[in-house]
């Protein structure tokens, strides 16, 4: 197990005359093997250490419920030596730009903590020692080991003492080491502590903030209208309905796996008007013509139904690309949920949530 | 387009929308930024939309805005100032959310119970919200201190 990590220098920020950043690159999901063969260059992390003595980690992961968000400041606060409830998590948001960020701004595959522990400790231990070397020169004392770092405060043999705050913009003018000494497993206080959950209060409030909430000054709300098949696509725009202010015709995302509906296809309507409820009620009231695919037949309610029955009773799942798994447990035959073999040129989902984990309107906000 | 005034935690709130029959859920989201209620289905059979009216948990999500006049309505924001109300007390002790989405409506019906009198395990009987996460054990043990 690593007790040290070198990382490259170029990733790091030192940014701000106000207080240190510490960026760093983590990754969103990807299976273990591959996150411990390739390294993100791309920062998309940020830890900073503010004048005021603020500890801000920015991270793109979203919080669902699963408790990452609460879960990365803990495994930050041990090697940062603060206390846990010191670090303000704060969702990152997207880029505007073209270049994507990384992908870090996900969550899934259970892969947040565990594709990345060891790079969080290493970005907390570098900052802690950024902020310590910054000390030692404002002491004027070289020597490392007289000094000590205890709850966000560096001590000094000759009793002076210095918060992080106190010397966050003197370090923001530091290279940070390329790595740190990391708490040893002995040692540890903070990780493997069941904690309380920084997202827990906000939720018995209404404060949290879901996808759903988000405001912006004069905003308008829309409903998507979609096709009532996969495959579909719209035959004619209709005219704006009664209520609504404008209405647009949209691609909703293809159909992963079914090859059924190609990327840029218009096979929805989106209905926008002054209020969610409002949009709801024009949308109703819209008859819209599709152009039905012709094996819409094969797309069915009633087929899928008819399928996934098959499917279970037959009790071999398909793989997509590759050749049927070995006998599986008898409990797991009972309930195997029906795949499909993919036909489409789009990559097949690497991981599946039941869509009901995840309605569009429940996903957290950007930023809460 | 109809207007109407509403008492909303104790506050007075004059709105105006396009129909009688708009849902109190959608007046309080969308057009009071009362975010904090949520819209789960829609038909009244998952209990995120609940809020207080009266004393009483209603589903805001199918009541209409003109029959909420002249009555006093309770929303989330509104159970206290600063998360002291004891459910939401009992909620962050015993961890109760996990993605949370439920739990506004969850906590106002919960709520609605203690007003009436309900203690303990019995709160659980006038509390039927869906919790799609499973929060449920949490929520029992949450409320057997109630």
């Amino acid at each position: 197990m690593n007790t040290s990590i070198t990382v490259d220098r170029r990733k790091f920020l030192g940014i701000s005359a106000t207080g240190l950043t510490i960026g760093f690159a983590i990754i969103g999901m990807a299976p273990l093997d591959d996150a411990h063969a390739a390294d993100s260059t791309t920062v998309n992390s940020w830890l900073t250490i503010g004048s005021d003595n603020s500890i801000t980690l920015t991270v793109g992961p979203s919080e669902m419920g699963q408790g990452s968000r609460s879960g990365v400041a803990q495994i930050m606060a041990e090697d940062l030596m603060v206390d846990f409830s010191r670090i303000a998590v704060v969702q990152g948001a997207p880029s505007l730009s073209s270049t994507a960020i990384g992908t870090a701004i996900v969550a899934g595959g259970s892969s947040i903590i565990r594709n990345n522990y060891w790079k969080f400790r290493n970005a907390a231990a570098v900052a802690r020692e950024t902020l310590v070397q910054a000390a030692m020169s404002r002491l004027q004392d070289n020597n490392r080991s007289s000094f000590s770092v205890k709850d966000g405060v560096i001590s000094h043999s000759s009793g002076k003492t210095l918060s992080y705050g106190d010397v966050a913009a003197d370090a923001a003018r530091l290279t940070p080491p390329a790595s740190a000494p990391l708490v040893p497993d002995a040692e540890l206080k903070v990780i493997g502590k069941s904690l309380p959950r920084q997202d827990i209060p906000p939720k018995v409030d209404g404060s949290a903030k879901y996808g759903l909430d988000a405001r912006l000054p004069g905003m308008v709300f829309a409903v998507i209208k979609h096709c009532p098949t996969f495959g579909g696509t719209l035959a004619a725009t209709p005219g704006v309905p009664a209520g609504a202010l404008a209405l647009v015709p949209v691609n909703v995302g293809a159909a992963l796996g079914r090859g059924a509906d190609l990327a840029g296809n218009v096979n929805a309507v989106a209905v926008v008007a002054g209020t969610t409820w409002d949009a709801m009620q024009a949308a109703r009231q819209l008859t819209v013509k599709w152009t039905l695919p012709a094996n819409a037949a094969q797309w069915s309610t009633a087929q899928f139904t008819a399928q996934a029955q098959a499917l279970a009773a037959n009790a071999t799942p398909y793989v997509a690309g590759g050749a049927n798994p070995p006998e599986r447990s008898t409990r797991l035959k009972a309930s195997a949920m029906p795949r499909t073999v993919s036909t489409s040129p789009l990559p097949a989902p690497s991981w599946s949530m039941p869509a009901i984990c995840c309605p569009m309107w429940r996903m957290p906000a950007w930023r809460s | 387009m109809p207007s109407y005034t509403l008492n909303v935690n104790s506050q007075s709130h004059t709105v105006t929308v396009s129909s009688a029959e708009m849902p109190l859920l959608w007046v309080l989201r969308d057009v009071l930024n009362l975010t904090g209620t949520k819209y789960g289905c829609g038909i009244e059979v998952c209990g995120a939309c609940t809020v207080m009216v009266n004393g009483q948990p209603e589903k805001s999500c199918d009541m209409n805005v003109s029959s909420a006049v002249g009555k006093s309505i309770v929303t989330i924001e509104g159970l206290s100032k600063d998360r002291s109300h004891p459910a939401q007390q009992a909620w962050i002790v015993n961890q109760v959310p996990q993605c949370g989405y439920c739990q506004s409506g969850m906590l106002m019906s919960v709520a609605c119970a203690m007003k009436a009198g309900h203690h303990g395990s019995s709160i659980a009987s006038e509390v039927k919200n869906l919790c799609v996460c499973g929060t449920y054990p949490r929520i029992k043990t949450a409320i057997a201190a109630l």
